[in-house]
């Protein structure tokens, strides 16, 4: 019976150490789930962008606050030192993504993709609901600007690149592939893109007359096998024209970014941080002219007139009368 | 690269009669390869998008630098430098000192700071640098082969690596034969000690380009899962710090073989353990930097403040002294 004791109570703490095990698995397991994704370092080991922000918010800014010696002081660093953080850490992406929208619609050369809302209207957060209202806006942010890789696939013509129709042997070719990725996917113009490409003058002639519309071009480019063999050959190329054309075009966005984001912080807000002090400045100076004119009067000393008065009048006066009255009080 | 025709007789045909086209392009692309070009603004072109690739290849680290440097560290010294310029007719080295001091180590310290601290992370457990998501994935890869071949498997790494092609790959149609020839190939370059990124990178496009099913818009892109695209440089980096680590630690455990069955529960407790450990480190390694960034912050001005008083002060006592109401 003692054994039995023995071994019963063995295989109770053995089966409380396996909860425990449990436990702290399901502890760190919850931990990991729930902790917010600005948490995760990014692959080079900065800091997520977001807690860049939270890091500079509470110790940059909290400490100016804590030391500013007036209330002055402490408008200004709240004023200067909110918008220079947000914009310095997102700045750059954030206007460079507005630009690579306006610069492919207007260019009709892919550098960025749209990425699609796959969030339900319930799950949406506020600034996510807010942004929705502005359908323009929204696609700007929601444009990815393509990596470098990626506009060497998509300007690159790599011959492994094959459809399902070929490789069950039918007419249509890897090539019809990558043009179709090019119009469909990503709502590029054939005629322009492919006008950037190093060709002859002969080939470019020819390409003038080809239609802007991507079907049609591709209709076009059916009927003249040899060109549509011409710009296989054109795109096959490493380093060919329209590759580098987006990748000039690629460029603009990040540099329009810094410019805007250097402007801003340089000039934009430190005019704001004058203009507020000023309006500041102006609007204390009229309450305290307005809080002087609508002082009210000191109340007047009550005063007994006594003959006195009227003797010291009486001399001072020009006047016969008062001559007369000065006199007759002397007689008296 | 050789351009692969649809019909040959069709295009010998074409290419006879149109040779000057062809030539054409090939003169073309001789003169954009040398970079002669009688126009210079394609030069500047050139600059701009390599000076771009090269801070978006950086990432945000360069980006955020360039921004301070120019917009912060720059102007404030040189306002410091001719602070009072005009009454003492002298350069303020002293507050430009300090300017220089408290910008130049308050920005790039938010940066390197936690990059440095993530490195020393790295040396005593390589597997805290794989994002959570990625460890995840390899995990469950590593599982699965655990469960399959329960302890009797002769090179864990190789059949780990495959594993990966297959969940990664194997959705994807690719001609017949050409798997296999590839799965080799990954496995090869994955578990290769002197493995190149731009190697693996040639391979997944090669891959991902011959299926028919494959992601054409991202070519260079591993799915390991729905949720979870890895770049190849990426995955080949986080393979070998998951082997020379999790793997290697998973070797080294003398785990019971009384039966399969014990054996598989102990290798999968044991695994789930070390992977909550190492994504436990890495959120611990993103909360401490942000502790030492503020803790730098905070004690950031003992290291620059070169005098009792500042040179805000200093300036207006000349002020007072000079008889001028200005406060700088």
């Amino acid at each position: 019976m003692n054994v039995n004791k023995t071994l019963s109570s063995i295989n109770n703490v053995s089966k409380l150490n396996n909860e425990n095990v449990t436990f702290t698995g399901k502890t760190a397991n919850w931990v990991i789930k729930n902790t917010p994704k600005m948490f995760e370092p990014e692959r080079s080991g900065n800091m997520s962008r977001n807690l860049f922000t939270a890091a500079a918010f509470v110790f940059l800014l909290g400490g100016r606050i804590i030391k500013s010696r007036d209330k002055n002081e402490r408008r200004e660093t709240l004023t200067r030192d909110i918008p220079t953080i947000l914009i310095a850490v997102y700045g750059v992406p954030v206007f460079g993504q507005i630009v690579a929208n306006q610069i492919q619609k207007r260019t009709g050369l892919s550098i960025a993709s749209i990425g699609k809302d796959a969030k339900k209207d319930t799950k949406k957060n506020l600034l996510e609901k807010t942004i929705d209202r502005f359908p323009r806006l929204k696609e700007a942010i929601n444009t990815n600007v393509a990596s470098g890789n990626q506009l060497k696939d998509w300007y690159v013509y790599d011959p492994n690149l094959h459809s399902g129709e070929a490789i069950a042997g039918k007419s249509k070719t890897g090539f019809d592939t990558f043009l179709s990725r090019l119009s469909e996917d990503l709502h590029a113009n054939l005629k322009r893109v492919v006008s950037y490409l190093n060709l002859g003058d002969d080939v470019k002639g020819q390409i003038t007359k080809l239609s802007e519309d991507n079907i049609e071009f591709v209709k076009q480019l059916k009927d003249n096998l040899p060109l549509k063999q011409t710009l296989e050959r054109a795109f096959n190329y490493e380093h060919n024209g329209a590759l580098k054309q987006a990748e000039y075009l690629k460029a603009l966005p990040k540099a329009a970014g810094f410019a805007i984001t250097l402007a801003l912080i340089g000039i934009g807000i430190p005019k704001l941080n004058i203009f507020i002090t000023e309006r500041i400045n102006k609007k204390n100076k009229s309450e305290s002219k307005s809080a002087a004119s609508n002082k009210p009067e000191k109340a007047k000393e009550k005063r007994t007139f006594t003959s006195a008065d009227v003797v010291k009048t009486a001399k001072n006066s020009s006047s016969e009368k008062s001559k007369t009255v000065y006199s007759s009080f002397i007689e008296k | 690269m050789k351009v692969n025709p649809t019909s040959k007789i069709q295009y010998d045909a074409n290419y006879s009669k149109d040779n000057s086209m062809i030539s054409q392009v090939t003169s073309a692309n001789k003169v954009a390869r040398n970079g002669v070009s009688f126009k210079g603004s394609m030069s500047a072109k050139d600059g701009l998008a390599d000076i771009m690739g090269f801070i978006e290849k950086k990432g945000f680290f360069a980006e955020f630098l360039l921004v301070d440097t120019l917009s912060m560290i720059i102007p404030r010294i040189v306002i410091g430098l001719s602070r009072d310029k005009e009454k003492t007719g002298k350069i303020n080295y002293k507050a430009g000192a300090e300017e220089a001091g408290r910008e130049i180590l308050s920005g790039p310290s938010m940066i390197l700071i936690p990059m440095g601290i993530l490195e020393a992370v790295k040396h005593f457990t390589p597997a805290a640098k794989i994002p959570i998501g990625t460890m995840q994935e390899l995990s469950s890869a590593f599982r699965s082969v655990i469960n399959k071949t329960a302890g009797k498997s002769e090179d864990l790494n190789k059949d780990f690596a495959r594993k990966l092609f297959d969940n990664a790959f194997g959705p994807l149609k690719l001609a017949e034969g050409q798997k296999d020839g590839f799965a080799s190939k990954f496995v090869e370059i994955l578990t290769g000690a002197n493995s190149s990124g731009d190697e693996f990178e040639k391979l997944v496009a090669e891959i991902n380009n011959k299926s028919v099913n494959g992601s054409h818009l991202n070519t260079k892109e591993i799915k390991l899962s729905k949720k979870v695209s890895v770049s190849p440089a990426s995955l080949l980096e986080d393979f070998k710090h998951y082997s020379s680590d999790i793997v290697a630690k998973f070797k080294e455990q003398n785990f019971t073989k009384n039966s399969i069955r014990d054996y598989k529960k102990a290798a999968r407790e044991f695994l789930k353990n070390i992977q909550s450990k190492r994504s436990l480190t890495r959120i611990a390694t993103s909360v401490t930097s942000f502790l030492a960034v503020g803790g730098f912050l905070l004690c950031l001005p003992r290291l620059y403040q070169l005098g009792k008083i500042s040179p805000a002060q200093e300036s207006a006592k000349r002020a007072k002294e000079g008889g001028s109401n200005e406060c700088k």
